[in-house]
């Protein structure tokens, strides 16, 4: 795809020094409306079947003022609208027709279930959603389920049914309004604490809460990283669902800021062909990935015999870059080859990374990114631009965020509270979970942390339970509980929790929970019983949740659990109980 | 149908195919995570000539789940 002549990169280099001295950013409506100085370049990059399409500013633009402008002759100015749908232009043509003069928008995680993804649109108090193709049965069920509703509008062109708009047919309506005169969505005024959305930070029920996101928490956000990351970047693809702050924020919008290009990974599947199509510069991506190139890496080099000498070349390479001499695109060139023919940068989030991953890729000619963030923060708090010499920090403060560690202990170790423009207002309809996490003016993370004496932040733990896969998901305990316990009545106490757990040779992060049970219940049964029927009903539970936030490994007991002083059970006795049975079995 | 679905696993993970059965989770007996379960979507498409959408990839969780995919997609 688009090879950039020096010449080109020059051009860009120069319109984007322009938008940098239009000033600080306030709004999204402010992004698309500065965007204009790039005129007819390609932004967004698509593939629809075996066509690649190409989306220039200029048409990026207009489809979204006209859809802005159909959603308001529809009377839905002010209203909240969902989205739930793969990655697409579309897609960010309706977060950006929303959120720059018609309303509120609510991405929602394509990943969960028909109900849940309903529930949360309800949650939002939505009266419009969009979808594709894919999502047509929750749409359909939603529009059932919430009288609120009676919007639908599906990306897809094939896909034009009764009560079901098209979005291609609503775009050529706002284009034909405004060709008569319509400016309601064109002089809509947006200002800077105006809430542009609400986000999901996980699942289900009452223990999810909707995070308010305003136009100045993303302007500061896409201000910050344009500030902060090197500018040789011109184009990034697309992986991490948008639904995500971080994706959304730290790659889609900064990238149009910028006039990165856009490539839109249409599928997890297509990824690898798509690098080798695309060859994209940059992209967002969770420690997963880092796991999955590393190993996959060093298992090809096993199979094909060569993994020694990788790790010589690593040995040579590094002992030349100590004293400046970078041979690491020559030595490493059959790596970059997999990626189009270069090593791309990678913004790493969503979860911790594994220190040696991270500085064995960046020995091998990667680039990696990190930080510290949350989608409160809409996302960073911290950014880590070293990631070759400080693996194991999460870097300085991101430009106009700011943190502090609140009551240090001995160590300097205490919970990170932050402030700044980046910083959410609160939690959509929860006065009680906003208050509870501010004080002082501060957002209280609930994260761990200390400064190092190089001024960079270091992550030590979390407060809450809450449990960070290796993909950037957040799962609640509590919540994965309290569904076991509805759907399995003679369960007593369930703890549900992260362990660490050999699988088929190979350390993995998963989800474990410990049943106990009344021994009375269940007299007479053998423990081997208890486990085949457990395992059984754990299963069948299981395909009710989304598959991330699945129980993969069950601990039973007919002992009570240990409870403290206030009668709660300590989760880390469960745990120590959970790995003294690993170990009792053999595994 | 079972057979094949073990050679295209076998691909994966290093395992004795036979003790690879229809009740076998993918994700949690054979530790398979989220993006070599799409790969091994990707396999199974172009084993059985079939095109599996990435929600129910992403959703699999049983050998017998993914045989039943193949065969409503096929």
């Amino acid at each position: 795809m688009a090879q950039f002549t020096k010449k080109d990169k020059k051009e860009i280099d120069a319109i984007r020094h322009e938008v940098h001295m239009m000033g600080e950013l306030i709004t999204l409506r402010q992004l698309l409306d500065r965007m204009e100085v790039y005129g007819d370049r390609i932004c967004m990059v698509e593939k629809k079947k075996y066509e690649i399409i190409q989306h220039t500013v200029r048409d990026f633009r207009t489809d979204v003022y006209a859809l802005g402008t159909a959603l308001i002759s529809l009377g839905l100015k002010g209203k909240h609208i969902g989205i739930v749908s793969e990655n697409s232009y579309a897609w960010v043509v309706a977060y950006f027709a929303v959120t720059c003069g018609v309303g509120v928008v609510a991405p929602i995680d394509k990943e969960l279930t028909d109900e849940l993804i309903s529930f949360l649109f309800t949650k939002a108090d939505c009266e419009a959603v969009f979808f594709s193709k894919m999502y047509q049965k929750t749409a359909k069920y939603h529009l059932a389920h919430d009288e609120r509703c009676k919007t639908a509008i599906c990306f897809n062109k094939e896909f034009d049914e009764e009560n079901i708009l098209n979005f291609d047919k609503l775009v050529a309506l706002g284009k034909k309004l405004m060709d008569e005169g319509d400016r309601s969505f064109i002089d809509a005024k947006i200002e800077k604490d105006d809430l542009a959305a609400i986000v999901f930070t996980s699942g289900t029920t009452g223990i999810n809460k909707g995070v308010m996101l305003t136009h100045g928490n993303f302007a500061q956000n896409a201000d910050g990283v344009l500030e902060s990351i090197d500018p040789d970047q011109y184009s990034s693809i697309s992986l991490l669902p948008m639904n995500h702050v971080y994706e959304l924020s730290c790659n889609i919008f900064t990238a149009l800021y910028m006039n990165c290009i856009v490539y839109i990974n249409d599928s997890l599947k297509n990824f690898q062909q798509n690098l080798q199509l695309f060859k994209p510069d940059a992209m967002a991506i969770v420690p997963l990935v880092i796991d999955t190139i590393y190993t996959t890496i060093w298992k090809t080099a096993e199979e094909t015999g060569r993994a020694d000498v990788l790790k010589k070349g690593l040995k040579i390479s590094n002992a030349l870059m100590k004293v400046g001499i970078d041979v690491r695109p020559k030595l490493f060139s059959q790596i970059a080859e997999k990626f189009g023919g270069k090593f791309p940068t990678f913004s790493c989030g969503g979860a911790p990374t594994r220190v040696e991953y991270v500085t064995c890729l960046c020995d091998m000619g990667f680039n990696i990114y990190n930080g510290y963030g949350l989608t409160e923060s809409s996302p960073t708090v911290t950014l880590n631009l070293d990631c070759r010499n400080k693996p194991d920090c999460a870097g300085k403060p991101f430009p106009k965020a700011e943190y502090k560690i609140h009551e240090p202990d001995k160590d300097g170790v205490g919970e990170i509270w932050i402030r700044g423009e980046n910083v959410t207002k609160g939690y959509y309809n929860d006065e009680e979970a906003t208050k509870a996490s501010f004080e002082d003016g501060w957002f209280k993370t609930g994260d761990y942390g200390r400064t190092g004496e190089d001024g960079m932040l270091y992550i030590m733990g979390r407060k809450k339970n809450l449990i960070i896969l290796d993909n950037g998901k957040n799962v609640f305990p509590e919540e994965v509980e309290a569904f076991f316990m509805e759907h399995l009545e003679y369960v007593h106490e369930v703890v549900v929790f992260e362990a660490e757990k050999e699988i088929n040779g190979r350390p993995q992060k998963i989800i474990a929970a410990a049943f106990q049970l009344a021994p009375e219940d269940f007299e007479g049964k053998t423990e081997d019983e208890l486990y085949e029927m457990m395992n059984k009903d754990v299963s069948e539970v299981n395909k009710l949740l989304p598959a991330y936030k699945r129980v993969a490994d069950v601990y039973v007991s007919t002992e009570e659990f240990e409870i403290n002083s206030t009668r709660k059970v300590i989760r880390k006795k469960v745990e120590d109980r959970y790995y003294a049975h690993l170990k009792a079995v053999g595994q | 149908m079972l057979e094949r679905m073990r050679e295209i696993i076998c691909e994966f993970v290093d395992i004795d195919p036979e003790s690879i059965t229809l009740d076998t989770n993918i994700r949690h007996d054979l530790g398979l995570n989220s993006l070599e379960l799409v790969n091994l979507a990707v396999e199974i498409e172009e084993e059985f000539e079939v095109e599996i959408p990435d929600r129910e990839a992403m959703g699999l969780e049983t050998v017998a789940d993914a045989i039943r995919i193949i065969e409503e997609y096929m």
